[in-house]
């Protein structure tokens, strides 16, 4: 007989199942009750003691990126950030996630439900299906903006609101020089710019860059 | 001092300058010990209660001077100088009173838990009078065994008033057993004179139990040790017990700290000139010991007890990683084999054979209980089972508390008892033996006791038995951590589940529903057993998880019968073992359903639906779609009357209604 004992005070309440996503986060009914409409004040335009933070990486997308979708690498982006977020601590279940991208008429984009659940495939099938309109943002919404082919850098938060925004840049062909056993060779990689930017530094600014890393080493591990 | 009189003890040999030397050297060494003890309680290096019984050192050198290492004794709140007579060791006592791991129970008992079964010691004893039943059930084993063993056991005069001595008393009397009860009487219950505790003394007492009682100088070591030479001779010879009552006095206040508000210095004064040392130098003295000898052994032991307190010190604290070790035995289960489809059997059939077959397997188990004899259990589940096993199907008086307090010191003895209650409700008068002995000794005496017995019981509503005869009080039990508690559901868990328990190195409340005694299922093979603390899922499903155990199995199992017709797929678990909970298996099915319904007979509030609505809400509130339901009896006493009864009593249409109702809340 093995006794399994109850949590101890120390590892309560117990964490969540990766994955979960409670169905009505007690911040977003507050939110709703205090400011009527589901909108969030943008990053930038919080109080001034809040200053929001953005950090930037290029992804080595080679293998990722050589015959897939444009889609279909985001899709890999995406859930690569969304894990090593996790993992960081940074993101949890108060985090709602919305995937949009940049069309002539601005942003268009939507709520996706447990989007930690998701493979890349559904997260690239969903990005195909994102409709007309942007959904406002909740308090803890975290927007994946695909900027697509373009070559402009934005250098903010697109006054996308809610609590961070993550750019993804156009894929970009780069000569490098890398070592083989015949000594110096030169290749071709696909890279990817990945800017985070949260409306609040304090306290998380490690985990951002930490999460960045951790994505990028990720994916650049399927070369 | 030397003329002073005792009354000579039944033909033993007169103790000789050597021997008596040794005594005296054994009771300095209790003398000294507690005053040490006293004195690092004042300093707070022993951090807990310290009862000491400077004063009454001849009583325990004296009662165990006859004793072999094998021989039992038990133990009160006032109980080092038993431990040390028996021949437990300074530094680990001194340890274990600094709550140190190098204690003799390793810092989990204290001086009031101290106990080493290795050398006889089941326990001193927090509980006035604790120590009686367990003193019979170490002469029951020795009486079973056959070995010549006896045992003592140690109590005050104030646990006299206590029901647990009355009933030890008379079971040992009824058994015949070897067992010495030993009063220390120091004419105080703690701040109570004895004269305005009981009517009748202990003389009055042994006749009434139809006993031998002798009384004895307590301060004169020799008295005492020749007295208990004798009874203890007889003891071995096959004679039955004796009641023994000592006259002593303790010096020192009820505990350390009592103002003795209730007791003038002039009577302390006048005990002290009855001083067990002084009475044993003067009789070294006419034997021609010269007091230089009696010095130098002074000196000695007060150089071991310095030693021994400087030893303890150097013993650290317990690890607080180490907090569990030793509340339960944890080994690997055994695998749970595929039951073979016999011919079909009862449930009474099933009782009968596990224990049949365990006491076949392993001579050191027996039965016993009120009618468990000759009587074969009242529901005859165990009829011609006394020819079977002469001896050791036991039939005992109405005495619930000596029945398993009994087993508690047979078990510790090295037996492996299976005691009956004959009605669950009856727990309630025997509930120290389970909450504070079986359930605590193993942890307080940091491992060293073991104790396997099993209670088994029985229980069931439904039938007019009335408020008294028909609950189910297994939450009760199951909030007492050390205690296993386990309620089968049909014939072939009873079967394979109670051959576990009788294996169990732990103590197991073994808990049927008399309702099921009839109830037929296919026999398992004869090898067959459930390891304990697993539950088993009955009925795959996928929309709703009810947990359930005992008899509601049957109506839970109709109901998800009934409501599959309506598209709902119940998930079935029955518990089995109740606690140890399987939590896993829960929290698995959990998961997979995302709801929730717990059943049972007990009543609902604080029930075991509770604990794992908890469990839900706790380590599953991820996974939950729905509220937990939870269906039990209202929180009242069993009514009687049938009307009131099935409206008290939930069933399948119960079931099933609920059932209904949870599958619609929350997302499908
Ligand atoms: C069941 C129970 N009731 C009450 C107590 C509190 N208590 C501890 S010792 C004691 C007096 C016991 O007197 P006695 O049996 O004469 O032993 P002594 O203290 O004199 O050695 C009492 C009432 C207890 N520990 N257990
Ligand atoms: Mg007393």
């Amino acid at each position: 007989m093995r006794i399994q004992r109850a949590p101890l005070a120390s590892e309560q309440p117990q964490s969540p199942p990766a994955g979960y996503i409670h169905p009505h986060p007690h911040e977003q009914a507050q939110e709703q009750a205090l400011s009527g409409p589901r909108t969030a004040p943008a990053p930038g335009s919080r109080a001034a003691a809040v200053t929001p933070f953005r950090c930037e990486i290029d992804v080595d997308v080679t293998r990722s990126a050589a015959g897939s979708r444009r889609a279909a690498l985001v899709a890999d982006l995406v859930v690569a950030l969304l894990a090593a977020g996790r993992r960081e601590g940074l993101i949890g279940d108060r985090n709602g996630v919305r995937l949009a991208r940049w069309s002539h008429d601005g942003l268009v984009g939507e709520h996706l439900d447990e989007v930690w659940l998701r493979n890349g495939s559904a997260v690239a099938a969903a990005l195909d299906a994102l409709g007309p309109g942007l959904e406002p943002a909740l308090a803890g919404t975290l927007t994946v903006v695909d900027l697509g082919e373009r070559a402009v850098r934005p250098a903010g938060d697109w006054g996308a609101g809610g609590w961070g925004v993550v750019t993804i840049g156009p894929a970009e062909a780069v000569i490098r020089p890398g070592d083989s056993d015949d000594g110096m060779v030169i290749t071709r990689r696909t890279l990817v710019r990945l800017a985070f930017e949260v409306a609040d530094a304090a306290g998380q600014a490690g985990a951002v860059v930490r999460a960045l890393e951790s994505a990028a080493s990720a994916l650049s591990r399927l070369r | 001092m030397s003329t002073l009189e005792h009354p000579a003890g039944p033909a033993a040999a007169a103790v000789s300058a050597e021997d008596l030397l040794e005594m005296y050297r054994r009771m300095v060494t209790i003398r000294l010990f507690e005053q040490s003890a006293s004195r690092l309680y004042a300093q707070s290096e022993v951090p807990g209660f310290l009862h000491l019984s400077i004063g009454q050192e001849a009583t325990a050198v004296g009662a165990c001077w006859n004793l072999r290492r094998s021989d039992g004794i038990t133990s009160t709140h006032r109980g080092h100088g038993h431990c040390l007579a028996k021949g437990l060791d300074l530094t680990s006592m001194f340890a274990e009173l600094m709550g140190r791991e190098g204690g003799t129970c390793q810092g989990r008992g204290g001086s009031m838990h101290i106990a080493d079964p290795g050398l006889g010691i089941f326990g001193a004893n927090g509980i006035v009078g604790a120590g009686l039943p367990i003193v019979t059930g170490a002469a029951t084993a020795a009486k079973l065994r056959g070995d010549g063993g006896v045992a003592v056991g140690f109590f005050g005069d104030g646990a006299v008033a206590q029901g647990m001595f009355h009933e030890s008393v008379n079971l040992a009397a009824v058994w015949d057993l070897p067992v010495v009860f030993f009063c220390e009487n120091n004419h105080y219950s703690e701040f109570s004179r004895e004269q305005d505790q009981h009517r009748a003394g202990l003389a009055a007492r042994a006749a009434g139990y139809g006993i031998r009682y002798e009384a004895v100088d307590g301060n004169d070591v020799v008295a005492v040790a020749e007295l208990m030479g004798g009874l203890v001779e007889g003891l071995r010879r096959g004679e039955g017990p004796v009641l023994v009552e000592a006259d002593t006095y303790r010096w020192h206040g009820h505990y350390e700290g009592d103002p003795l508000r209730y007791r003038t210095s002039d009577e302390l004064d006048e005990a002290k000139l009855r001083d067990p040392l002084l009475i044993a130098r003067a009789r070294l003295a006419e034997l021609g010991t010269p007091p230089g000898t009696l010095d130098d052994v002074d000196a000695s032991v007060a150089a071991d007890v310095e030693a021994a307190i400087e030893a303890a010190r150097r013993s650290p604290l317990p690890d607080p990683a180490t907090i569990f070790d030793h509340v339960w035995v944890e080994e690997e289960d055994p695998v749970e084999p595929e039951p073979e489809q016999g011919e079909r059997f009862r449930m009474m059939d099933a009782v009968r054979e596990a224990l049949t077959l365990e006491m076949e397997r392993d001579e050191r188990v027996y039965a016993a209980g009120i009618d468990v004899g000759e009587g074969g259990n009242v529901f005859a589940l165990f009829r011609g089972m006394t020819e079977q096993f002469p001896g050791r199907m036991l039939d005992t008086p109405i005495s619930e508390s000596a029945i398993v307090g009994s087993a508690v010191g047979a078990a510790m003895a090295g037996m492996r008892p299976v005691v009956e209650i004959m009605y669950m409700d009856f727990i309630g008068v025997c509930l120290d033996a389970l909450m504070n002995q079986a359930a605590k000794l193993r942890f307080m005496t940091g491992g060293r006791a073991a104790l396997p017995l099993v209670v088994r019981t029985q229980f069931g509503a439904g039938r007019s038995s009335g408020s008294q005869h028909s609950q189910s009080l297994e939450a009760m039990l199951a909030h007492i951590p050390g205690l296993t508690v386990v309620m089968p559901s049909g014939p072939v868990e009873a079967y394979g589940l109670l051959r576990a328990a009788i294996q169990s190195p732990n103590p197991v409340v073994f808990v049927e529903n008399r309702l099921q005694y009839g109830l037929k299922d296919a026999r398992p093979q004869a090898d067959y057993i459930i390891p304990l603390g697993r539950a088993r899922i009955v009925r795959p499903g996928r929309d709703i998880t009810v947990v359930t155990y005992s008899r509601m199995l049957q109506e839970v199992v109709a109901a998800a019968e009934e409501v599959a017709g309506d598209g709902i797929d119940v998930e079935v678990v029955d518990l089995r073992t109740i606690s140890p909970l399987d939590r896993d298996t829960i929290l698995t099915s959990l998961k997979k359903t995302r709801r929730l319904m717990v059943a049972h007979e007990g009543v609902q509030d604080f029930g075991v639906g509770a604990e794992i609505a908890a469990l839900a809400a706790n380590e599953g509130f991820w996974h939950l779609d729905a509220p937990v339901v939870r269906i039990a009896p209202p929180a009242m006493p069993v009514p009687y009357s049938p009307s009131l009864e099935k409206a008290w009593l939930p069933d399948r249409v119960v079931v099933a209604d609920a059932l209904r109702r949870l599958a619609e809340v929350g997302p499908r």
